[in-house]
C-alpha cells in the first residue's frame, strides 16, 4: 500500500517582528511507494521531520491531503486515526523512545497490547533477536545503551508488520557498526514489501536507498 | 539469600522498639497509688513490655539472617507476639477502673495502635516475599 | 481498559518514591476529612445523650457546692465530687409553684474502688420520684434497683464476682448502662437506702464528708417543671425564696458545652480546610511538575497508536489508584488515631464525646474516601488536559 501526500503544507506561527508566519513545509507532493526504501536528507531544520510526522498522521498539515491507500489519515477521528497508526504505520521517533517501566519485550509488544490483543512471545522475541539484543528481554531501558534502545524501538515499529515504516534519524549517534545494521534492517522491510521512509542526514544511507530525495527550507526535490 | 533491607524490616525494628520503649516511657501505665502499691495496669505494662522485647529481638534476628526463608518464618512470628501484646492490657490483665485514667486512655490504645501497624508490616512483608516466590 | 490499568500500576511501581509521597500527601486529605468529622459528630453526639441524660429542667444544689465539686465537674466529666443539705430543703423546694415532680439525689465519692486509686462517683436516686436516671437504667435493666444494688456506668470495669466494695460493704452490680460520652459513664448508682448506708459506714470509718444527720442528707434536687410555667421565673423563684441553695437552669448547663463544641468544631474545621488547601495545592503543582517530566511518554504513546481517550483514561487510572490508596490509608490512620484514643480526646477536651453508630460511621468513611479520591484525581486532570493535547511531533523533536 502507498502512502501519498498530496499538497500538503504545515505552517508555524511564531512571535517575530518580522514575519510570524513560517513554513516548515512548503506545499508538496509526495508518494512513498510499496517495497522501496526512501530516503528524505536535508540540513536539521529543514522540515524533513515535520514531514515524516505529517505523513504518521501525528501532526496535521495545514494544507493538503495524507493518503494510506484510498483512507485520507487527517479525515479520520483521533480516536480512528491512532488506531490506523498503530496497525499500518510503524514508527521509529528520533532519540530514545522506550517507556521506562515496562521491560524490553513489554515495549516491543506495546502496540499489541495497547490494544489488548493477544501476543506470544514467538514474534517480539524473533524481532529481539533480529535486531539483536534478545538477551535483554527482561532488561529494563534504563540499563540499555543508546543503540540498544534505537534497535528496540525498531523491533517495536515492526511487531505488527506494518505496510508503511517511517524512521526519523534512526542511526544518530550510533557507531558505525550499528549505523549498518539498522540500515540493512530497514532494506529487509522493504523488500519485504513495506513502504519505507528514512529521514537522515548521514551519508553512508544512500547505499541502502532506491530513492534519495533532499530537502532544503521545507522544499523537498530530487537530488 | 538477600543482603538488601527494605521497608518492613526497618518499620518491623522501629514498630517494635517504639512499641518498648514507649511502654516504659511515653504510654507508660499509671504510677503507683498514694500508699506506694502498684495496681494491676502496671503488671499489665510490664508484660507488655517483655512481649515488646521479645518482638525487638526477632526484628533485630531478622535484620542480621541473610535468608529469605528464615525472615520469613520471623515475619510470621511477629504476627502473634504483636496480637499477644495488643490483647494483654484489658484483656489478659486487667485495667483500672476510669477510662480517664493512663492505663486506659494512653496505653491500651498506644500499644493497640503499635501492635496494628506492626501486623500490617508483618503482614505485607510476607505477601511481598510470598509475591517474588 | 485492561492496558491502561496494567500500565498504570507499572508506572507507579517503577517510580516508588514519587508514588509514595503522592500516596502520602492524598493520605492528608482523607485523614483530615475523616478525623476530623468523626470527632466533631462525636461531640455533637456527646452534647445530645448529655442533654438526653441530663432529663431535668432544674438542678438546685446547696450555696457550698463549689468547694467539694460542681454539679458540672461531676455530670460531665465524672471527678467525684459531694455537698450535702438537709432533707428539708426538698421540702421547701416541692412545693414552690411550678415544681411539678421534684427528685432527691445523693452524691458521695468513694474512698477507693478496690482496684485502682481514684475515686468513683456515686450517685443515690429516690426510686419513688426519680426521672432522670430510671428511664435510663430501663434501657438496659428491666428489674428494680433493690438495697445493696449497683447499677454501673458503661466505662466501669465490672470485677468477676460482680461485687463492689465501698467503705467495706460489699454491693452487687446488677447491670451496666449505655455508653453516654458523659461524665455519667464512670459513675455507679444506687437508691437512696443503699447510699445512705455508705455514707455511714464512712462516717464510722473516720471519713467527714457531712457534719449533719447522714439519714436526712441529700445533695441536689432534679426538678420538672410544669406545663404552662417558665424554668427561669421557677428558678428565680427558688433562688429568691429557699435560703443557701443555687437552682441552676439545666439549659444553661448545656449551652457551656455547646458553646466549647463550636470552638472546637470550628477550629477543627478551620484545620480542614488548611490542610486540605496545602494539599490540594502541592499535589497540583507535583502533578505539573510530573507531566512536564512525562511529556515525552505521552508522546511515545501517541506514535505508537495510543488515541487520546486512551491517554486520559491512563492519567486518570493513575491519579485514581494513587488518590484512592492515599485516601484509604488516609482514613486507616485516622481510625487508628481517633478510635483507640476516644478517651484521651475526650479527657483533653473536658466535653461530652460519643463515638456515632457504625452506620454512620461507615457513611463518614464512604463519603470523606470518595471525596477525598474526588479531589485528589480533579488535582490531575488539570495537568492531564494539557499532556494529552501536546503536540507529539514537537515533542519528539525536541531532544533532537
Amino acid at each position: 500500500m502507498e502512502l501519498r501526500a498530496e499538497g500538503v503544507s504545515r505552517r508555524y506561527f511564531r512571535q517575530s517582528k518580522l514575519s510570524n508566519v513560517f513554513f516548515a513545509v512548503k506545499e508538496t507532493n509526495f508518494a512513498l511507494p510499496a517495497g522501496k526504501l526512501t530516503e528524505i536528507t536535508g540540513r536539521s531544520g529543514s522540515g524533513k521531520s515535520t514531514l515524516l510526522h505529517m505523513l504518521a498522521g501525528l501532526l496535521a498539515p495545514t494544507t493538503g491531503r495524507v493518503l494510506l491507500g484510498d483512507t485520507d489519515l487527517y479525515a479520520l477521528d483521533d480516536a480512528e486515526r491512532s488506531k490506523l497508526r498503530n496497525e499500518h504505520i510503524g514508527v521509529i521517533p528520533q532519540g530514545q523512545t522506550a517507556l521506562r517501566s515496562l521491560t524490553v519485550l513489554e515495549n516491543v509488544k506495546l502496540p499489541c497490547l495497547m490494544y489488548g490483543d493477544e501476543v506470544s512471545d514467538e514474534i517480539p522475541m524473533s524481532l529481539l533477536e533480529r535486531v539483536g539484543i534478545a538477551a535483554l528481554r527482561d532488561a529494563y531501558p534504563n540499563e540499555l545503551s543508546g543503540g540498544e534502545l534505537r534497535r528496540l524501538a525498531i523491533a517495536r515499529a515492526l511487531l505488527r508488520r506494518p505496510r508503511v515504516l517511517l524512521a526519523d534519524e534512526p542511526t544518530s549517534n550510533l557507531d558505525d557498526e550499528n549505523t549498518h545494521a539498522v540500515l540493512r534492517l530497514l532494506r529487509q522491510c522493504a523488500d519485504e514489501g513495506a513502504a519505507v521512509l528514512l529521514v537522515t542526514h548521514e551519508r553512508e544511507a544512500a547505499e541502502y536507498a532506491d530513492r534519495v530525495l533532499y530537502m532544503s527550507d521545507g522544499v523537498l526535490s530530487a537530488e | 539469600m538477600e543482603k538488601k533491607i527494605n521497608v518492613t524490616d526497618i518499620a518491623l525494628l522501629v514498630l517494635s522498639a517504639a512499641l518498648l520503649i514507649g511502654v516504659l516511657t511515653v504510654f507508660a501505665p499509671c504510677g503507683p497509688k498514694e500508699d506506694g502499691g502498684w495496681m494491676t495496669c502496671h503488671w499489665a505494662g510490664n508484660a507488655t513490655a517483655g512481649v515488646a522485647a521479645v518482638l525487638t529481638v526477632l526484628a533485630l534476628v531478622r535484620l542480621l539472617m541473610r535468608d529469605a526463608k528464615i525472615r520469613l518464618g520471623l515475619s510470621a512470628a511477629m504476627i502473634p507476639a504483636a496480637l499477644l501484646a495488643a490483647l494483654i492490657p484489658g484483656r489478659i490483665i486487667r485495667l483500672c477502673m476510669m477510662p480517664s485514667m493512663r492505663c486506659r486512655a494512653v496505653m491500651s490504645p498506644a500499644v493497640a495502635v503499635c501492635a496494628v501497624l506492626i501486623i500490617a508490616a508483618a503482614g505485607v512483608d510476607i505477601l511481598m516475599r510470598r509475591k517474588k516466590g | 481498559m485492561k492496558f491502561e490499568k496494567d500500565l498504570s500500576v507499572k508506572n507507579l511501581k517503577r517510580k516508588p518514591a514519587r508514588t509514595a509521597a503522592l500516596v502520602i500527601l492524598s493520605a492528608f486529605l482523607s485523614f483530615s476529612i475523616f478525623g476530623g468529622s468523626l470527632v466533631v459528630m462525636s461531640l455533637q453526639n456527646g452534647l445530645k445523650s448529655y442533654e438526653a441524660r441530663l432529663g431535668a429542667d432544674i438542678i438546685v444544689v446547696p450555696n457550698q457546692a463549689r468547694s467539694h465539686g460542681t454539679v458540672d465537674s461531676i455530670l460531665l466529666q465524672g471527678i467525684p465530687g459531694y455537698f450535702y443539705m438537709d432533707e428539708s430543703y426538698f421540702e421547701k423546694i416541692s412545693v414552690r409553684e411550678g415544681v411539678e415532680i421534684a427528685s432527691p439525689q445523693f452524691f458521695l465519692a468513694s474512698a477507693s474502688a478496690g482496684c485502682c486509686s481514684v475515686a468513683v462517683q456515686i450517685i443515690g436516686f429516690d426510686p419513688e420520684t426519680d426521672f432522670s436516671i430510671q428511664p435510663w437504667i430501663r434501657e438496659s435493666y428491666g428489674g428494680a434497683v433493690g438495697d445493696g444494688d449497683l447499677i454501673v456506668g458503661s466505662s466501669i470495669e465490672i470485677p468477676a464476682n460482680r461485687k463492689l466494695v465501698f467503705y467495706n460493704n460489699s454491693y452487687n452490680v446488677v447491670a451496666q448502662l449505655d455508653e453516654t460520652g458523659t461524665g455519667l459513664d464512670t459513675a455507679v448508682y444506687a437508691n437512696m437506702s443503699t447510699i445512705r448506708e455508705m455514707l455511714e459506714s464512712s462516717t464510722k470509718q473516720g471519713f467527714r464528708y457531712y457534719d449533719g444527720d447522714p439519714a436526712r442528707a441529700i445533695s441536689s434536687v432534679m426538678i420538672k417543671v410544669g406545663d404552662g410555667y417558665g424554668i427561669e421565673d421557677v428558678a428565680n423563684d427558688i433562688n429568691v425564696h429557699v435560703r443557701k441553695v443555687e437552682a441552676t437552669q439545666a439549659k444553661s448547663m448545656i449551652s457551656s458545652i455547646a458553646g466549647g463544641l463550636t470552638n472546637v468544631s470550628r477550629v477543627i474545621g478551620v484545620l480542614v480546610v488548611v490542610i486540605w488547601i496545602l494539599a490540594l495545592a502541592i499535589l497540583m503543582v507535583a502533578f505539573v511538575m510530573i507531566s512536564n517530566e512525562r511529556t515525552k511518554e505521552f508522546a511515545v504513546l501517541r506514535v505508537v497508536g495510543a488515541s487520546e481517550k486512551m491517554l486520559k483514561r491512563l492519567l486518570r487510572t493513575e491519579s485514581i489508584i494513587i488518590s484512592g490508596v492515599g485516601a484509604l490509608c488516609g482514613a486507616a490512620a485516622a481510625a487508628l488515631v481517633v478510635f483507640p484514643f476516644g478517651g484521651l480526646v475526650k479527657r483533653s477536651l473536658d466535653l461530652p464525646y460519643l463515638l456515632p453508630d457504625a452506620g454512620v460511621t461507615a457513611a463518614l468513611l464512604f463519603g470523606s474516601v470518595a471525596l477525598s479520591v474526588l479531589a485528589g484525581s480533579l488535582t490531575s486532570a488539570a495537568s492531564a488536559r494539557r499532556l494529552v493535547k501536546n503536540d507529539t511531533g514537537l515533542i519528539l523533536r525536541e531532544d533532537a
